[in-house]
């Protein structure tokens, strides 16, 4: 397959993330600076530790410190917790994850493919609720206070 | 956004290695062919988490040389048309600016900037709006969605909008956010 | 009816063989506890798509002389690349000569893939193998 054809698939806004992503873990970016950031140590460890550190890690490594809203493991533990609480699609829980919205206009509007879902549940057949986004949210910022 | 994967990757071994290290051997020929490189399948791998297996080596006729199949679990960075993101701006000029999101560069054109902001040349290039109050330049801290990725062999290239809600500039480093 | 086919050849050394099956052998290491013994797990790997008959093997039990040839000759070349040995020496330098005690030893940690016309083969360990000179000696 071309890679041209699978781009032209690809779109997160539906959830559309090709074949090999599709049942990939996602992560987000607190879990990712865990787990670089213990890599790092390890290899600080090592002999020659210059020549471990591709570019590509040092500058991934930088990012997620930048931006990754839990500081804390076990914060971070929880956050996936509440988020994998409701029917979320990996993706989805990363992206709330990583923004971390405030309001629920904001996580509609970040995460499109929830605002697709959400409006046509008022039967709730897919569990997803504004009720139940707000008190996502919400909970969300409370782990954040207490981090 | 970043993933863990399992991937797989055939690894060549010289016959001097065929001793009790040839394991360790195998796991550190994994970790320096692999780490850091970018495919536009799989995107950026990271780093490698884990050697998850390595089956049998194949004899490749006439040098000697085997090759195994060695499977490992790693994290990578891909990104996706689509996607929002968070990234800090390493250099505006009047076309728009470069940003980065890890291993990745993205370029937001300044079509896809609302159109209430400028671009301000000058001894920091900016683009700002007209009151001051909202400026992007080096080093801001700005969240956007892609609308584009181009792939190389060996890179992943993105083009980015903040033209719409919620999207823009994150903390500003002058403001001391 | 391969266990025929393999005996019949006494008459014609010189002539390069047509190899009636194309082996592969596959490397194993002896020190490497873990993943030996796993036959076949991925399909990912089997690169040909053949796949490892499920049946009972077959093939003969002796090691044809064309084989025996080419697990000397790469052993060979491994020792002469610096492979560590498997055996004790006793002042052999020559690798040849080295990957002759190695298979006399029955030290030689390949696996030979024998390809059935069918496209599927069998996997037969060196060590498995009963191995004879051309002189119809046991020597392995």
């Amino acid at each position: 397959m071309a890679p041209n054809a699978a781009a032209e698939e690809e779109d997160a806004a539906e959830l559309k993330l090709g074949p090999d992503f599709e049942k990939a873990k996602c992560l987000m970016n607190s879990e990712v600076a865990v787990i670089l950031e213990r890599k790092y140590e390890q290899i600080q460890q090592l002999p020659d530790p210059a020549s471990q550190v591709s570019q590509v890690f040092e500058k991934s490594l930088q990012y997620v410190k930048r931006f990754s809203r839990y500081q804390n493991p076990n914060a971070v533990k929880q956050v996936r917790e509440v988020l994998s609480r409701n029917q979320l699609a990996e993706f989805e829980v990363c992206v709330i994850g990583n923004l971390c919205p405030d309001t629920l206009e904001e996580a509609k509007a970040l995460v499109p493919s929830l605002a697709k879902r959400s409006k046509s549940d008022d039967d709730e057949e897919d569990g997803i609720t504004d009720e139940k986004i707000e008190q996502m949210l919400q909970d969300l910022a409370t782990i954040k206070k207490f981090e | 956004m970043f993933f863990h994967i399992v991937l797989e990757r055939k690894i060549q071994l010289h016959p001097r290695h065929f001793g009790p290290h040839l394991r360790d051997k195998l796991i550190e020929k994994v970790l320096q062919e692999v780490e850091g490189t970018c495919s536009g399948r799989h995107g950026f791998i990271v780093a490698v988490t884990n050697i998850s297996d390595i089956g049998k080596g194949l004899i490749r006729d006439g040098t000697g040389f085997v090759t195994f199949p060695v499977k490992y679990d790693c994290v990578v960075f891909r990104p996706f048309r689509g996607e929002i993101l968070e990234s800090v701006v390493t250099m505006v000029n009047k076309m728009g600016f470069f940003a980065e999101a890890g291993p990745v560069q993205i370029f937001v054109s300044n079509h896809l900037i609302p159109d209430d902001m400028e671009f301000q040349s000058g001894d920091i290039p900016c683009y700002a709006t007209s009151d001051g109050l909202v400026k992007i330049q080096k080093d801001s801290e700005v969240r956007l969605k892609i609308v584009g990725t181009r792939v190389d062999v060996s890179e992943i290239f993105c083009i980015g909008t903040i033209k719409d809600d919620f999207l823009g500039l994150i903390g500003d480093p002058t403001a001391g956010g | 009816m391969a266990d025929e086919d393999y005996n019949d050849f006494d008459g014609g050394y010189e002539e390069e063989p047509v190899e009636p099956e194309v082996e592969e052998e596959i490397e194993e290491d002896a020190e490497q506890p873990a993943p030996i013994d796993t036959l076949g797990g991925e399909d990912v790997e089997m690169v040909e798509g053949e796949t490892p008959s499920d049946k009972p093997r077959k093939t003969t039990r002796y090691m044809t002389k064309y084989e025996r040839a080419r697990v000397l000759g790469t052993r060979a070349l491994q020792i002469s690349m610096n492979a560590p040995v498997m055996v004790e020496l006793e002042g052999e330098t020559d690798p040849l000569e080295i990957a002759m005690k190695e298979l006399r030893a029955r030290k030689i940690p390949f696996t030979i893939r024998r390809y059935l016309p069918d496209g599927s083969y069998e996997d037969w360990g060196v060590d498995e193998l009963i191995v004879e000179d051309s002189w119809k000696r046991q020597i392995g």
